[in-house]
């Protein structure tokens, strides 16, 4: 039960590490859907850049999405936007007993497809949660 | 919302990393992960060493919650 409080929890209220939420985004002819974290909003260009559950990354207009999901971009893609400085994160986790170790290079990786791909936070969190795995 | 002031990561006890990639394909676990041993080497050894465990740390690495409880109890004042 605790992976799946986690995925649950995780997904839909917890942390920032760079998307800003995931949610349920629907085709602007409300045929297709799909789960996704918004991760920028560009909103000069009208672009959108959502990272899929399976941590597969896309960048498309927004004009593919339905009107509700343009209004969501409207609504909060500003924080996307504004993702923090990643030196201003790199300066802060240094600070960090926890965020120091973990920035460095190759420590962190993350599910892209099916493989792990090097990741770097990008934000300076205040709190860490770890969960302990594994396969067996 | 999410709260952008805690971040998940996942710890992998496999010893084999091929193994920590495949079960978090499997069961799409995509959130940022330290393979063992660098949580070991980073530190977070200190606080859990076993499958299944969740601890909650400050950026100081003060213990805040050492169990799933607690953690997300203390997560849920936080938001």
């Amino acid at each position: 039960m605790k992976l799946k409080h986690l995925l649950h929890v995780g997904i839909v209220a917890l942390l920032g590490v760079g998307a800003v939420s995931a949610r349920t985004w629907t085709s602007a002819n409300g045929k297709n859907s799909f789960e996704g974290e918004l991760k920028s909003f560009d909103k000069e260009n009208n672009t959108v850049t959502i990272v899929y559950r399976n941590g597969r990354t896309v960048t498309f207009g927004t004009q593919k999405l339905s009107e509700a999901d343009r209004t969501f971009l409207e609504e909060n893609g500003k924080a996307a936007a504004d993702a923090a400085d990643p030196v201003d994160v790199e300066a802060a986790l240094k600070e960090q007993k926890i965020g120091k170790p973990l920035a460095k290079k190759g420590i962190l990786s993350r599910l892209e497809g099916e493989k792990f791909a090097n990741f770097q936070l990008e934000k300076a969190p205040q709190y860490y949660l770890v969960y302990f795995s594994a396969s067996w | 919302m999410p709260n952008p002031e805690i971040a998940l990561i996942h710890a992998s006890c496999d010893e084999v990393s091929e193994d920590a990639v495949k079960w978090a394909y499997k069961v799409g676990f995509t959130w940022p992960t330290v393979l063992w041993p660098d949580w070991e080497a980073v530190g977070l050894g200190a606080y859990g060493a076993f499958a299944g465990e969740i601890f909650l740390v400050d950026s100081n690495g003060t213990l805040v919650a050492e169990n799933e409880d607690e953690a997300f109890a203390r997560i849920a004042e936080l938001k």
